[in-house]
């Protein structure tokens, strides 16, 4: 079960898109008016 | 995600950005791109695929992953996400989410559109088409 849920702010962190550049989590969210954002499994 | 991106010409273009979060290395998700699109152009051929309207993050540490309770520590092959979406504000809160129960399990395209459009629009995401906690 997930720990974040509606309402909550969505936490701090720094990844790399598959063409190795850098996003700022949450201020990613800033640069569209909605963001849908996946968490998937991957090939499995 | 593949039924999703469907919807993208209908509600989505210019409102709403989407990324997609997993574990894996950049080479898979480049391998996951191509199948998707290949799949997309087949399927609905009249859909404009460039740019392609996700992004996917790599997060081989799970940092984001387990930040957001999202971790699965006991699959086969390691840990890996769980299936979760969001849909997010720009100020970063969390305005619609399907937690699912399995692989299988997932959101209504349409509902996460409606869902992901109302709140580019400054609006709650619409009571009749919920999500899953």
């Amino acid at each position: 079960m997930a720990k974040l849920s509606v309402g909550d702010q969505f936490p701090a962190a720094t990844l790399n898109d598959i063409d190795g550049v850098s996003m700022e989590f949450p201020a990613v969210f800033a640069q569209a008016p909605s963001t849908v954002i996946f968490f998937y499994r991957g090939r499995w | 995600m593949t039924a999703f991106v469907y919807e993208w010409e209908r509600y989505l273009e210019g409102k709403v950005q989407i990324l997609g979060v997993s574990v894996e290395p950049p080479e898979e998700g480049r391998k996951f791109l191509e199948r998707v699109t290949r799949d997309c152009r087949e399927d609905r051929p009249h859909i404009s695929l460039d740019p392609y309207p996700v992004r996917l993050l790599t997060d081989p540490d799970a940092k984001l992953i387990r930040a957001v309770g999202a971790e699965n520590e006991g699959h086969w092959a390691g840990l890996i996400a769980a299936p979760v979406t969001y849909v997010v504000d720009p100020a970063g809160k969390v305005k619609w989410a399907y937690v699912s129960e399995s692989a299988a399990d997932r959101p209504s395209p349409v509902a996460l559109a409606k869902a992901a459009v109302s709140v580019a629009s400054g609006k709650e995401p619409p009571a009749n088409y919920p999500g899953k906690f």
